[in-house]
């Protein structure tokens, strides 16, 4: 019998396509954290697809879905693999179908202005094309190097500067996608009629592929005003924040850390700054000043007391809230705008801390999010979690999920993506296995994935519970599917499963991705070694 | 009924049931230093009506990207009357945004019930970004099918 793959090239063969063994291992996994354990073990291929392909036209596309809806291949979309939610968890059944070689800009309308881009263009190359036509996206996230206008779009992402530009949703005039069946359909935006743009962001590879976008575009700033200010504690900060955007304010940035996250941001460690090169008192695995490897490790095994400690006595150490704040546009606006929120913000007893930490964030606004490679190196793991809820539930969102998350791993948050009606909390943590006196010997990988589990699921309940929403802009994936009927009800689960349904009859896009149970079960066991079979 | 409306002063939220009038919501607003915003005078119409008929008046999501009309709602499906609840959130990344099988459906397959507005301070400035972006393009045959197939599977 043929394989699928002989049966694909016999039928496109104009189509590239593979299933060597190094590129089935290279797609087999997206960026979601728990997928480092099982590689850290040196289980690194359990997920492989049965092979690739890398159409180049939107035809192609075309194709390639109507011979996977004949033959009944499930095909997952690939943009970069940045995505942190096991939305892209394969098995040799599938055939993942990279998007990067369309990724070609195919036009700028000043007049709108807006861009029509082939989904596979990559953040840095697209965004730097825009500048030097004179335009911005305005969409930053901290992946911009390592992910796609699709895999935004599929993933409803937001950027660092939503304060100003909004989230991709509010970027999309127009999405050219592919359908279950291979139909190619332009979608439309539409102020005041039906739309299906809103259901296809967010689908995350299981409605439609989408292989073009029209999105709105800003004139490149031209001016960029910073400040950074203190607050005596993170809820003084964010209360702030509410009353600037509530009073028609929109910084690009406004970003609160909480006292533990300031003080890493202060000292630069976390954020790259010279102060902490690599080498010379090289910053440690979560940026904690001096803290070894093994005492870290050590602490990490008594989550409660490190966060006590934090919380309570160390907390007058660590110093005050710290509030970011980057106004941009053009002329002396941002100034006007800057001068008027450091106005409002002392006369809510802030402490104005001047512009250098706004810049020093700003100059390494992308390298936070690659220092998570020593953590796992180190035998530690560390995720993020970024929920959203109205400003009146924020509080209880806070604390309930920082007590949730507290009790196994130790945790830190940021609120960066605030708006009128309320905000996003991202909380970053860091944990490590839990000793099992009944059983010395047990793995300790398989021991991270157990307290890792543990954690998720304790947080995902904590912030259902306190009336926030499970995520503002990670996606859902397969990881918090098990979750998704709490934040939408029976019927809104059965609602999405038709959306499927009624854009894919045959189910052969990303199946069991976004749904519960998700499939194949992304809690299964992966950190102990295998042994791959070619 | 017993709702009629009720606001959130901390988030800027107001949540009104199906049937108050835009024009008597905007006027008890108003009363409260509040304002929906909108570009046009408020019509007599329900939320409910006004929503389903793409809440006309209401100003271009493009002029203010970091602000949003609807936050949250309860809807029954047209055919089972089931319910479906949208909490209120800034914004949410879990799944399609079901807001979009009622907002400018004309209750073909959801009747709202409730909903949560965005609000503002009427002395909030204004944000009023420039943009060409087209209001409302005609429904292609290709979307048209897309909506056909949605009615025939979401009841
Ligand atoms: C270090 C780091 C920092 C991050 N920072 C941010 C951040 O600041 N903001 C943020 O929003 N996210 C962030 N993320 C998460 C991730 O980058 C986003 O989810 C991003 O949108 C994924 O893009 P991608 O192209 O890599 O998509 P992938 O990971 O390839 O895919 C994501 C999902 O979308 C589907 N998909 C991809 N392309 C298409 C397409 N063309 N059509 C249909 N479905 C498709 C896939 O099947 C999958 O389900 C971060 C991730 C990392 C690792």
């Amino acid at each position: 019998m043929p394989s699928r793959i002989d049966d694909l090239r016999r039928a496109l063969p104009e189509i590239r396509a593979s299933d060597d063994p190094a590129d089935r291992v290279a797609y087999a996994r997206d960026l979601w954290p728990r997928h480092h354990l099982a590689v850290r073990a040196g289980n690194v291929g359990a997920h492989r697809p049965g092979f690739i392909v890398w159409p180049e036209t939107t035809a192609e596309v075309s194709a390639v879905v109507t011979w996977a809806a004949r033959t009944g291949t499930p095909v997952v979309p690939f943009g970069a693999g940045s995505g942190v939610c096991a939305g892209i968890l394969p098995t040799d059944e599938v055939v993942v179908l990279d998007l990067k070689r369309m990724g070609k800009i195919r036009g700028i309308d000043p007049a709108v202005p807006s861009v029509d881009v082939e989904a596979g263009a990559m953040g840095v190359p697209f965004e730097e094309e825009l500048v030097r036509a004179g335009f911005t996206l305005g969409h930053f996230p901290s992946s911009i190097l390592c992910s796609t206008v699709g895999g935004w779009l599929a993933a409803r992402s937001a950027g660092q500067c939503s304060g100003k530009y909004g989230k991709i949703e509010d970027m999309a005039i127009s999405l050219e996608c592919v359908t279950g069946t291979g139909e190619v359909v332009t979608l439309h935006h539409r102020q005041h009629g039906p739309s299906l743009v809103p259901i296809v962001i967010g689908s995350e590879g299981t409605m439609a592929v989408i292989t073009r976008a029209t999105l709105r575009l800003h004139p490149a700033p031209t001016t960029r005003a910073y400040g950074a200010f203190s607050f005596p504690t993170t809820e003084r900060g964010w209360d702030a924040m509410r009353r600037a955007f509530q009073a028609g304010k929109r910084p690009a940035v406004m970003r609160l850390y909480d006292p533990f996250d300031a003080m890493l941001a202060r000292q630069g460690s976390v954020k790259g700054s010279p102060r902490s090169p690599r080498g010379e008192g090289a910053p440690s695995p979560l940026g904690f000043p001096g803290a070894g490897t093994r005492a870290l490790r050590r602490g990490l095994q008594s989550p409660r007391f490190f966060n006590a400690l934090v919380d309570g006595p160390l907390s007058i150490a660590l110093g005050p809230a710290l509030l970011v704040v980057i106004f941009e546009g053009d002329g002396t606006k941002p100034y006007e705008d800057l001068a008027e929120t450091r106005r409002m913000f002392e006369a809510l007893g802030a402490g104005w801390e001047g512009e250098g930490q706004a810049r020093k964030w700003f100059q390494h606004r992308y390298s936070v999010s690659y220092r998570q490679a020593p953590v796992f190196a180190k035998g530690l793991f560390s995720d993020t979690m970024e929920v959203a809820a109205p400003w009146s539930r924020l509080d209880a969102v806070y604390h309930g999920v920082r007590k949730a998350l507290g009790r196994s791993v130790f945790v830190m948050a940021h609120l960066s993506h605030a708006y009128p009606d309320g905000c996003c909390i991202y909380f970053s943590f860091a944990g490590s296995a839990a000793p099992d006196p009944s059983n010395p010997a047990a793995a300790w990988d398989e021991g991270c994935e157990e307290v890792y589990d543990r954690t998720w699921k304790a947080a995902m309940a904590a912030v259902l519970e306190a009336g926030g929403v499970l995520a503002h802009h990670h996606g859902v994936g397969r990881s918090k599917a098990p979750r998704l009927a709490e934040e939408l009800g029976g019927v809104g689960m059965s609602t999405v499963r038709a959306l499927m349904k009624a854009f894919d009859p045959h189910g052969i896009l990303n199946p069991g991705n976004l749904v519960a149970p998700p499939s194949p079960d992304p809690y299964r066991h992966d950190a102990s070694p295998r042994e791959i079979s070619p | 009924m017993s709702l009629v409306f009720e606001i959130d002063r901390e988030s800027l939220l107001v949540r009104a049931a199906s049937d108050v009038s835009v024009a008597i919501l905007e006027e008890s607003l108003r009363g409260e230093g509040l304002t929906l915003g909108l570009d046009a005078a408020p019509p007599s119409t329900g939320v409910a009506d006004w929503i389903a008929h793409g809440a006309p008046g209401a100003s271009s999501p493009y002029a203010d990207p970091a602000s949003h009309l609807v936050a949250g709602f309860v809807a029954t499906r047209a055919r089972s009357g089931e319910v479906l609840r949208v909490k209120p959130s800034p914004r949410r990344s879990v799944g399609p945004d079901l807001l979009a099988l009622v907002f400018g459906m004309e209750g073909r397959l959801f009747a709202l019930t409730e909903v949560h507005l965005v609000v503002r301070r009427q002395d909030a400035e204004r944000v009023n970004e420039p943009h060409g972006v087209r209001a409302d393009p005609p429904v292609s045959d290709a979307e048209a099918r897309l909506f056909d197939a949605i009615g025939g599977v979401v009841w």
